[in-house]
């Protein structure tokens, strides 16, 4: 280990770890700069995913982040087949053009490559347009709030996904979208159009907005809650749903049901099924039924949506997977993303230890600032990299100590146990255009 | 709002005549002086007396008056610390008189030192001066004293303990019958008819009042009061940090208790050891953060996180002053908050938002030494509306307008005040901060002129010229005037001083507060305002005091009549909010049929001074201006080239012949290219502010807020010639209290009685001879002057006289025994003591006459008589 730490190549190497699966766009397009995304797996394969896009019939930008449990199929579906649901539910006012449901959709980029067998292609295709007759069939949806429509399209995505597993008129179970009802996935996504943002979240993943204060400083916005036992509102309506001789079953060991962490997600149908269907589907693919399986469903798809006006504060919004939130505070990550932009190194504030004498506190003062101005470029042009190589080669001590860390967790831990030490992390970062916001605001609704 | 009061609150917990709010030094300071007079005072606050905010913080030093340039501060320290010796002698709390030691090592230190010096050998304190390095070593042995040029020992600063100290208040404003509420934030203050305060609502319950006191620190101005447009009364006071060390005893014998406070001024660092526990600060604008504006006082104090980074060139001032500092443990690196104001002086007074809301706040880091003092100040407001310890002008509430109380501004500013804590500020004094604010419509021109900018009252006027100048230049004055011979503006201001005597000088007078006052009862309602008689024809200017009742000037101004009922004022630039205020109190009272509207945005004014400006105005107005067509003191609507609605009045703010004419803004720029055109044969020259102050105390014309000010009468300045003291015609106002109608002016009693019995306080002009203006310090204004090396007061604005040749201030002498009688003035050996050196002085008590190359001079005009 001590060779691998002093050597020059293991630095490159853990560099290169690091960057393996970044990617950076410049938008330039209404509120949005620029975007950066990184992801550093943990699970083989990973099952976590990203995805971007643009609805063309409301220029709304669309961003996500998917962390999958149970398999990587449900998230990476999702990753790719919620956007169409969003694009087709478009609200009345704000459609520009005449783009047909299925033609709304321009791709930024995405973690998983949208290529699907063909029959499958079809079938969600013709998913999409009979959502789209019912979307604007409902009028109350087709003339509310962009709410309502990401809320509509995230029930009727679970709920094809899962009617996509059942057998079909010959009795045969399709075996790939069955897996994608077994696996499930949380999901944090930003709407962006013009200056509003809506955050819908299910699960544990969150979107953070970094907000400039008038002296310069900067500090964190939450725009999602997590939804898992910490969660008192969360407890509380899982409990209401189900009849009191479930209380001691629903929640067991901060899990829904002793087994699943997450309390909203995606997939996951063997806590939404009925019992019987399971036994038809899922159990001779290998997935029994959970335990005290009563009064499903029990886990809802339902996003909890937050909205937010942009202003010339909101600098930019960090998306990101729970592996992230478990190394560091929404706090700390603004601050990162900050001082990344501001072009200098993030360190933690001094504190002297104890015994240090004044004179000490001043030598130790002039080698930080020494040291800060020779390292006072970031390593990682990537911002979202930045925020991964900070995460886990800690945020104090200088470069030295944060490359042993790092090389300790990236290349140290062979790579099938590293599941034991974190998970999956995936980051995406927006940079807001502050011309934009700064701008004349046009008369909207 | 009775059954305002009766559907929300069924019971009241108690009733008082006034809430005070904050337990604080100054909330508790205020609660005892009101407690001590009579007052119900209820006391509440939200945590625990004396703990929870800046004082419960603070290191809990005195300052001694004699620190302060300014009098009525020095009058207010002396009250904070008569009152807490005489606590201290009843109480038990810690209380040492360990005296304070200011360093200096610059030249311009050196000089505030021996100012100081002077001030409190008048003080009679024990002041010593060192300026011998090996003595301050055998005294101070721990200190590194190689660079300080002179010491100075001010042996009456205390240390004490501050929360002891607001307990004990607090305990005796009990004992007087006031009740205290700990644990119990305000809610809400509410307000009812004509926005007059009826109730506070606190976390235990609604009290009944009057009168609600803000004295809550950082806190101040967060208060719910629903019916304002804001949700809560405005405050000019902003929180800052401000950091110190707090670490173990110095290791050496030679500390004590006793030791001194040590302020090293240069540095801008303060240290504060004793046998147990050393205290180091530093006052470094980078190490300085505006906070965000609390929200409400419920919300508790999130103390910001030490940066040690930021401390970092303090404490490189303090190890290098003490070098056994260094050797200390780092102890703790304290954050502490506390309320600034744009002109590190604290607010005192009602707001004029809301009736009955009075404010005690923005103490600038100087709590301990003035809140004792303030809460008498206030409390002497509250139940006599005029105070005797000190003249208010300089602390009053009503020195701010809107533009103070804006966040923005105040976080740009505050940081700066901050920094200066421990700076001695004179009138030159300019922030380099949150300038640029408001700006005549002709700043760019006058900029490309060549004009030097300060400001008041957020206003940027031209204080001089400069000759040759970049356009890319710092128009902005920043810092003070030299303390010592000539300031840098000197060639500058005599060659603008020479235009305006002699031939024609241009100058913005835009900052000047203006007001129109019009409508059915204008001429009565200000003929019982002004001590002047205004009923004068339409078009003639008046010059007049508005006294208060014990005769002390709330104002001066020029009263221009344009109509029948319609008459244009003129008055100082920072009465633009106080004066307001007066006049909307009493026509209110009174329930004058009067429409008061500012003005002070619409118009830009210029003042041409000097021989030339007749032929001028002449040439630019197409009229005729000769002596008899347009005397001094007339006003006139007159028209120039294009433009019109111009006002012209031929009064200069400085004795000289000339106008000022008042132009609509939007049509400033046009007049102002117009008279710069025909100005060229008159050799017209830009003149700034320095020029106007050199002329006016060269002709001995007084000015409010430095010269003058509410505890000084028209018959101890020499304006008795300005009093009307004939009946007036009957007045329409009926008086309740006395149940008559009105005919006197206000302090028209006063004033009589004051000539019945002669004065003891008098103005004079003194001439100083023997001044190198090359070497020795300048008048600033706060000299002492002395009478057969007596001191018999002091002198108040100073300026070069260009004509006599000799420095001149203003002042004056008293003689509380037995009067100021000519005799007083005319006979003895007067002088005046310039930072420790003294001058012999020739007075003058009625403007002299001065003597000009060129022509025409107006009536040898006289302002003091």
């Amino acid at each position: 280990h001590e060779f691998r730490r002093h050597n020059r190549s293991s630095r490159w190497n853990a560099d290169a770890h690091l960057r393996a699966h970044e990617r950076s766009a410049n938008v330039e397009d209404d509120a949005i700069m620029r975007v950066d995304t990184c992801q550093l797996a943990a699970n083989n394969p990973i099952e976590d995913f990203y995805s971007a896009a643009k609805c063309l019939s409301s220029r709304a930008f669309l961003f996500g982040v998917f962390d999958g449990h149970g398999g990587q199929q449900c998230s990476r579906h999702i990753s790719t087949n919620l956007y169409p649901y969003l694009c087709a539910s478009v609200l009345k006012k704000h459609e520009i053009g005449n783009y047909p449901p299925d033609q709304r959709l321009e791709w930024l980029f995405s973690s998983s490559d949208g290529h699907l067998p063909n029959a499958f292609k079809s079938r969600e295709t013709r998913n999409i347009s009979e959502y789209h007759k019912e979307f604007k069939k409902n009028a109350n949806a087709y003339t509310g709030t962009v709410r309502e429509a990401l809320k509509l399209a995230f029930e009727t995505c679970d709920r094809d996904l899962g009617d996509n597993a059942l057998p079909n008129a010959k009795g045969v179970i399709d075996r790939h979208a069955a897996m994608v009802a077994a696996s499930g996935s949380c999901c944090t996504l930003a709407h962006i159009r013009s200056r509003h943002l809506h955050v819908a979240n299910l699960g544990d993943a969150a979107a953070v907005l970094g907000v400039v204060n008038p002296n310069g400083s900067v500090t964190a916005r939450q725009l999602s809650r997590a939804h898992c036992v910490d969660n008192a509102d969360e407890v509380h309506r899982i409990r209401i749903a189900h009849p009191a001789s479930e209380s001691q079953t629903v929640l067991r060991g901060g899990r829904l049901l002793g087994e699943l962490f997450p309390l909203r997600a995606f997939g996951d149908v063997r806590y939404k099924w009925p019992l019987d269907l399971q036994k038809v589907v899922l159990e001779p693919l290998g997935h029994p039924p959970p335990q005290h399986l009563y009064t499903p469903p029990y886990l809802s798809t339902s996003p909890e949506v937050f909205y937010h006006k942009l202003t010339p504060n909101d600098r930019f919004l960090v998306l990101a997977t729970d592996g992230l939130w478990e190394w560091l505070d929404p706090d700390t990550v603004v601050r990162l993303v900050h001082d990344h932009t501001l072009g200098t190194i993030t360190q933690q504030p001094y504190v002297p230890k104890s015994g240090t004498t004044l004179r000490q506190v001043r030598e130790q003062l002039k080698e930080r600032a020494k040291g800060e101005q020779r390292t006072k470029k970031p390593i990682d042009e990537n911002c979202a990299t930045h925020i991964i190589r900070h995460a886990l080669g800690g945020v104090s001590g200088g470069a030295t100590k944060q490359y042993e860390r790092l090389i300790d967790i990236l290349q140290v831990v062979p790579p099938g146990r590293a599941r034991n030490y974190r998970d999956d992390i995936t980051v995406i970062v927006i940079h807001f255009n502050e011309t934009f916001l700064d701008g004349h605001e046009e008369d909207e609704e | 709002a009775k059954w305002r009061l009766s559907r929300s609150y069924t019971t009241a917990v108690a009733n008082a005549d006034v809430v005070v709010c904050g337990g604080g030094i100054s909330g508790t300071s205020i609660a005892y002086h009101l407690a001590k007079r009579g007052k119900k005072v209820a006391l509440v606050e939200k945590d625990s007396i004396g703990c929870s905010g800046a004082t419960g913080l603070s290191a809990g030093l005195v300052s001694a008056p004699i620190f302060w340039q300014d009098t009525s501060l020095q009058a207010i320290a002396q009250a904070s610390l008569d009152l807490y010796s005489h606590l201290a002698k009843t109480c038990k709390f810690r209380y040492v008189k360990c005296g304070r030691t200011y360093l200096a090592s610059s030249m311009a230190n050196e000089i505030l030192l021996r100012r100081m010096y002077s001030r409190g050998v008048v003080h009679n304190d024990k002041v010593e001066l060192l300026d011998c390095q090996s003595e301050m070593l055998e005294r101070w042995p721990f200190l590194q004293t190689e660079d300080v040029q002179l010491a100075l020992y001010s042996p009456e600063d205390v240390a004490l303990d501050p929360v002891a100290l607001c307990q004990h208040l607090a305990l005796i404003a009990k004992d007087h019958g006031a009740l205290i509420y700990e644990s119990n934030p305000v809610l809400e203050v509410h307000i009812g008819d004509e926005k007059q305060v009826y109730g506070v609502s606190t976390k235990m319950g609604f009290i009944e009042t009057s009168h609600f006191v803000d004295a809550a620190g950082i806190w101040a101005g967060s208060h719910l009061v629903k019916a304002l447009p804001h949700q809560h009364v405005q405050t000019a006071a902003y929180p800052c940090t401000y950091s110190y060390i707090h670490t173990s005893k110095l290791p050496t014998g030679s500390v004590s208790d006793m030791t001194p406070i040590f302020n090293d001024l240069d540095g801008n660092i303060m240290l504060r050891t004793t046998s147990f526990k050393t205290l180091c600060a530093g006052f470094s604008e980078e190490s300085i953060r505006p906070l965000a504006r609390q929200t409400g006082s419920a919300t508790p104090w999130q103390h910001p996180e030490p940066d040690w980074n930021v401390f970092d060139s303090n404490l490189e001032k303090l190890i290098s002053r003490c070098p056994m500092l260094g050797e200390c443990n780092h102890g703790d690196l304290i954050v502490g908050m506390e309320a600034y104001t744009p002109d590190k002086l604290p607010t005192i007074g009602e707001s004029s938002q809301a009736k009955g809301y009075w404010v005690m706040c923005g103490m600038n880091g100087q709590g301990l030494s003035l809140a004792g003092g303030l809460g008498k100040v206030l409390g002497e407001l509250m139940c006599e509306s005029q105070s005797s310890t000190a003249d208010v002008a300089r602390v009053d509430v009503g020195r701010f307008i809107d533009l103070h109380a804006n966040s923005q501004y105040l976080i740009g500013r505050t940081p700066e005040v901050a920094a200066l804590t421990y700076s001695n500020l004179y009138h030159s004094h300019q922030c380099h901060t949150a300038r640029n604010l408001r700006m005549a419509p002709i700043y760019h021109q006058l900029r490309d002129a060549g004009a030097v900018f300060g400001e008041i009252m957020g206003y940027e006027r031209p204080l001089w010229f400069e000759k040759t100048a970049k356009s890319e230049r710092n128009a902005l004055m920043s810092g003070q005037d030299s303390l010592v011979g000539k300031p840098d503006w000197f060639e500058r201001v005599a060659s603008e001083y020479e235009a305006c005597r002699e031939r024609v000088g241009l100058m913005d007078m835009s900052s000047f507060s203006k007001y129109d006052i019009t409508g059915e009862d204008a001429v009565e309602y200000l003929q019982f305002l002004c001590s002047a008689n205004v009923d004068e024809p339409i078009g003639t200017t008046v010059y007049t005091g508005m006294q208060h009742q014990k005769g002390g000037y709330v104002t001066d101004c020029t009263l221009s009549r344009l109509g029948d009922k319609k008459f244009f004022m003129v008055a100082p630039t920072i009465q633009q909010e106080r004066v307001l205020v007066w006049m909307k109190k009493w026509q209110a009272i009174l329930k004058a049929r009067v429409h008061v509207q500012d003005v002070t945005g619409a118009y830009t004014a210029l003042d041409m001074i000097g021989p030339s400006s007749r032929y001028l105005m002449g040439d630019i107005t197409g009229l005729s201006m000769s002596s008899n067509d347009f005397p001094t003191f007339r006003c006139q609507e007159i028209n120039i080239g294009m433009a019109t609605g111009i006002r012209a009045i031929s009064v200069t703010h400085c004795g000289e012949l000339g106008w000022v004419i008042y132009i609509p803004n939007e049509v400033a720029q046009n007049v102002y290219e117009k008279i710069l055109e025909a100005g060229k044969e008159y050799s017209l020259q830009h003149a700034g502010y320095y020029t106007l102050r050199q002329l006016r105390i060269e002709k001995f014309y007084v000015y409010w807020g430095q010269d003058i000010n509410a505890t000084v009468t028209p018959v101890e300045c020499g304006r008795l010639f300005r009093v009307d003291f004939k009946v007036r015609s009957i007045f329409s106002f009926f008086m309740r209290e006395s149940g008559e109608f009105q005919k006197d002016f206000i302090g028209k009693k006063a004033l009589e009685e004051q000539v019945e019995r002669g004065v003891s306080k008098r103005f004079v002009q003194l001439l100083v001879d023997g001044h190198d203006k090359e070497t020795d310090p300048w008048p600033q204004g706060g000299e002492t002057i002395l009478k057969d090396g007596r001191p018999v007061g002091l002198t108040t604005s100073a300026a070069y006289g260009f004509t006599l040749g000799c420095q001149v201030c203003i002042g004056y002498v008293e003689n509380k025994e037995f009067g100021v009688s000519p005799e007083f003035v005319s006979s003895g050996h007067f002088e005046i003591d310039i930072a420790g050196k003294r001058f012999s002085c020739r007075l003058n008590v009625h403007s002299p006459s001065l003597p000009m190359i060129s022509s025409e001079h107006p009536l040898h005009y006289r302002p003091t008589q």
